[in-house]
């Protein structure tokens, strides 16, 4: 094993003649694997040396994968996206039959599929349990209100990326919850319209199809890896967050066990999601009938509070009132960190925020029960 | 004694490392394997291309006789009229959709519920059906059958 | 048949009028008065084949003084026995009918039939031509608008058969029309628009109309339910209705309001003859049994089927072969009128058996989805092991460095 440590090392020296190893490590430091910063006049192990001599406090505790994770799991959305991609026309007559082929005829093609679906759901929930632990750890307030506003838009971002995934099975029940989503989208007040303009009009034509196609292959996740490094840069700028009292320690030991223990979490998460792709595979429908919508067709789910708001509220209350309230609470949520301008302090001392916050999430679940009920 | 003890263990605990980590190239084994299969594109059903289906050799057909070919659009007749003529149709009866049969005596296409029959161009010769039979243009390439059904 | 000097000089008269109106198409003057007419004329079919009032009516259509144009051959509104030889007049003349390729037997059918034996014998209430087809907007049977046309004629019909007084005074079967409407044969006109579906006139003749003899009514059905007939014929019941004098189809189906042959059929008509507990009630149950066995197979099958497209696996080749499972399904249903269990249970036991073989193969092909779970496990043994080498990897670090671990 040495001896492999050391070819190893011979191979880094003759590349490092060549191009600069540290600079394109650094670079991808910016993507939540190694959050120190790093000499990159050196060459890459004396400047990895040199940055694990400094204490990392942060790396001494669990939660600080949340990033990372969200990270690794848009990577495996990429590579078995470019999987489907292989075999998916995105055209209305053909989409349906292509994602049938993909899910009946091709080796494993339903496992690929599975674990695409599956892996959106979970990065979704992921980006919202972290959201939260932002919320509760009050990791906006300066100098990361950006972390807090990059956050946000990366979950925003990646339900889009979802939705419009969804919409491309074109299978009768994705293709009228999208259509039922594409009408609670109307009627928020200019992102919705932008958005539906966007989409090409209120109907699932074929341009709305290849709109979302692009959106979905292209646009977004171009977006979305925007954001994370973004996200990533100033998390190495600013260190990852910690907790006032914390224990400063650090070295090369704490990052290695801090590696470990992010493989061991990985291996469960990936296996959590492999098992639901294999024991509860999102059912695969008839292709779309324009004339009657199935059962069990709902908005998604993280639109189903939205859709039990408009729902639960009386009939004559206007539709662009409804609307207004909902994009302002969003637009609220976004500027959080402009908002709560309090001084920074432990959750002991925020116990009113974190209440509201907590009443906020509670009840957006009970909307999301009701419009689940009532779709 | 001490030494050599230090020494075995390393040893035993490095042959558990290489081990080890060849249990976890096979993730990368398995992770390619699943790709690889992945990529390997399901062939086309046999007797379908597009929108032609193949109905096999002529010489599957008797002239004058007719047999039904199974597609996933329901099933088509193949009817052999002369040595190199083929007429194809629709083998479902567009009156309640029973597998229409051949009647070699007469050369016309029979249903066996109602006693419905088309003529060899597919018109209603009598009995329910409310339509004429929808027929495929049919070709024969070296001897083969090729049925365009769009 | 007293009447026979009449209808011969009308039909001199009205072949040489008609000479005459060919050459001058002209309708004449009588549209000045009789305005609402000329319009109803001028919408049917004899207008644009250059025909006038004055074939029918006689008079001086050249002129629109009353005394002149009433007067001379005039001879007014045709008494309703005249009619019918006077629209003969030309519709039986082999040489006027010839370039409109129409046959020229209805006045003979007519004479044959109920209507024209009894208009014969003085009844004044019986159809006329003009009674079915209109008097002065004829339209041709292939116009929708016609009162004739196959939409229409059940209406038409219906304008006398199911006139309550018509019916009390020559005790008719009760509106033979309504019950038409509510009958299979009007849902395949009406609702399918199979143009191939029987009205009243395909049962019953179009100008011979009659209706059918007791006899007769299996030769009437078994033009089209040829196989049904076929069938049938093989019985017992044929001559036991023959027999009693009893009609063979419209015994168990009646007449008019014929329902869709269902297993109702049999349930319900078989106990109006057979006595309970009675031999042939024992093989309507057996033949009800067997049709139900078929189609319980059949359904499940179908079932099996959708399900394993929802997964989704291929099952095409089974999907067809459910369609000859349905149409075994479907022929059994005219066997049924053999009345013999194992004639319907040779077509009942194909689809039977074809639905079974289908069943258990698509369930083979659901089942393999097992394996899927099986490579789960296979992947937990992996994830496990994996997982423990990495937590004995950690141990191993924070031993090889006491101190440093949390």
């Amino acid at each position: 094993m040495g001896d492999a440590r050391t070819r190893a090392g011979r191979v880094l020296d003759w590349l490092e003649v060549r191009l600069n190893i540290t600079e394109i490590f650094s670079f991808l430091t910016n993507f939540g694997l190694f959050t120190a910063e790093l000499d990159t006049k050196k060459p890459l192990r004396s400047a990895l040396d040199e940055a694990l001599a400094r204490p990392m406090p942060s790396y001494a505790r669990w939660p600080r994968v949340l990033g990372i994770l969200t990270m690794l799991l848009f990577l495996l959305q990429c590579l078995t996206g470019t999987l489907l991609a292989l075999y998916y026309r995105p055209t209305p007559e053909a989409a349906y039959d292509s994602v049938r082929m993909i899910v009946r005829d091709v080796t494993l093609g339903w496992f690929v599929q599975q674990v695409h679906f599956w892996g959106s759901a979970l990065l979704i929930v992921i980006l919202l349990i972290r959201l939260l632990r932002f919320f509760y750890d009050a990791i906006y307030k300066p100098p990361r209100e950006l972390l807090w506003v990059i956050g946000f838009l990366l979950f925003i971002a990646t339900t889009h990326a979802d939705f419009t995934g969804k919409v491309m099975t074109f299978d009768s029940r994705n293709y009228w919850s999208a259509t039922r989503s594409l009408e609670i989208f109307s009627h928020l007040p200019v992102v919705g319209s932008l958005f539906v303009f966007l989409a090409g009009g209120g109907d699932l034509s074929e341009v709305t199809l290849v709109r979302f196609y692009l959106a979905h292959i292209f646009i977004l996740p171009t977006v979305l890896f925007i954001l994370f490094y973004l996200h990533f840069q100033g998390v190495r700028h600013l260190g990852l967050s910690h907790r006032e009292g914390e224990q400063s320690e650090g070295g090369r030991l704490v990052y290695h066990r801090y590696l470990l223990n992010l493989s061991i979490l990985l291996t469960v998460v990936f296996a959590l999601l492999v098992t639901v792709a294999v024991l509860l595979p999102h059912p695969f429908a008839a292709p779309p009938d324009l004339l009657s919508t199935p059962a069990g067709a709902r908005p998604p789910w993280y639109l189903l509070p939205v859709y039990g708001f408009f729902e639960i509220l009386p009939r004559w209350v206007p539709m662009p009132f409804k609307g207004s309230i909902v994009v302002l609470l969003g637009v609220g949520i976004c500027i959080l960190p402009f908002l709560d301008r309090s001084a920074p302090v432990q959750p002991s001392g925020r116990r009113g925020v974190i209440i509201l916050g907590a009443m906020l999430l509670l009840i957006a679940l009970l909307l999301g029960v009701y419009g689940y009920r009532h779709a | 004694m001490e030494t050599e003890k230090e020494v075995a263990r390393t040893s035993r605990r490095s042959f558990l490392d290489v081990l080890g980590a060849a249990f976890l190239s096979l993730w990368g084994v398995a992770f390619l394997g699943v790709i690889y299969a992945y990529l390997g594109a399901p062939r086309r059903r046999e007797n379908e291309s597009g929108g032609t289906l193949r109905a096999g050799s002529l010489d599957r057909i008797p002239i004058g006789d007719a047999i039904v070919v199974q597609h996933e659009s329901g099933p088509v007749l193949v009817a052999r009229i002369a040595e190199v003529e083929v007429l194809a149709f629709s083998a479902l009866c567009t009156h309640v959709k029973c597998v229409l049969r051949w009647n070699r005596e007469n050369q016309t296409i029979v249903c066996p519920c109602h006693g419905g029959a088309f003529d060899a161009s597919g018109n209603v010769l009598y009995g329910p059906p409310p339509r004429p039979l929808p027929k495929y243009s049919a070709e024969v390439r070296d001897a083969q059958i090729f049925i365009r059904l769009t | 048949m007293r009447s026979v000097g009449r209808p011969r000089i009308g039909v001199v008269v009205g072949l040489l009028l008609l000479s005459g109106a060919v050459h001058a198409s002209d309708v004449g003057r009588c549209g000045v008065c009789h305005s609402d007419i000329r319009v109803q004329f001028d919408a049917g079919i004899h207008k644009s084949e250059g025909f006038a009032c004055v074939n029918c009516h006689g008079g001086n259509p050249a002129s629109d003084d009353m005394k002149i144009a009433h007067g001379g051959s005039f001879k007014g509104v045709p008494g309703r026995r005249e009619i019918p030889p006077l629209c003969a007049s030309c519709h039986s003349n082999i040489e006027l009918m010839k370039p409109y390729n129409l046959a020229t037997d209805q006045y003979a059918l007519y004479q044959s039939s109920q209507h024209g034996r009894l208009l014969a014998q003085g009844n004044p209430d019986v159809a006329v031509c003009t009674d079915c087809h209109g008097t002065h907007e004829i339209r041709p049977r292939s116009d929708p608008q016609s009162s004739v046309n196959i939409t229409n004629i059940p209406k038409t019909c219906g304008r006398c058969h199911s006139d309550a007084k018509i019916i009390a005074k020559y005790k008719l079967p009760s509106d033979p029309s309504a019950e038409y409407y509510g009958s299979v044969h009007a849902a395949a006109l009406y609702k399918a628009g199979n143009l191939n579906s029987p009205d009243c006139s395909r049962c019953h003749g179009v100008h011979g109309a009659a209706p059918p003899g007791v006899g007769d009514v299996s030769k009437v059905c078994g033009q089209c339910h040829a196989t049904a007939r076929r069938y049938f014929d093989m019985s017992p019941h044929k001559e036991a209705l023959a027999a009693g004098g009893n009609p063979e189809c419209a015994s168990c189906h009646s007449n008019h309001a014929i329902a869709p042959a269902d297993d109702k059929v049999l349930e319900t008509t078989c106990h109006s003859c057979h006595e309970p507990g009675s031999t042939a009630l024992g093989v309507a149950t057996q033949i009800e049994a067997e049709i139900a066995r078929a189609r319980v197979g059949v359904r499940e099958a179908e079932k099996l089927v959708e399900e394993a497209e929802e997964v989704p696996l291929e099952v095409d080749d089974y999907r067809s072969r459910l369609e000859d499972a349905r149409t075994y399904l479907t022929e059994a249903l005219p066997v049924v009128h053999s009345f013999s269990v194992k004639e319907v249970r040779d077509v009942t036991g194909r689809a039977t058996s074809i639905s079974e073989e289908v069943s258990v193969e698509v369930q083979e092909k659901i089942d393999r989805l097992r394996w899927r779970r099986y490579g789960l496990i296979i992947f937990w043994f992996y994830i496990l092991v994996t997982i423990a080498l990495l937590v004995r990897w950690r141990y191993g670090l924070e031993k090889s460095a006491p101190g440093a671990g949390a």
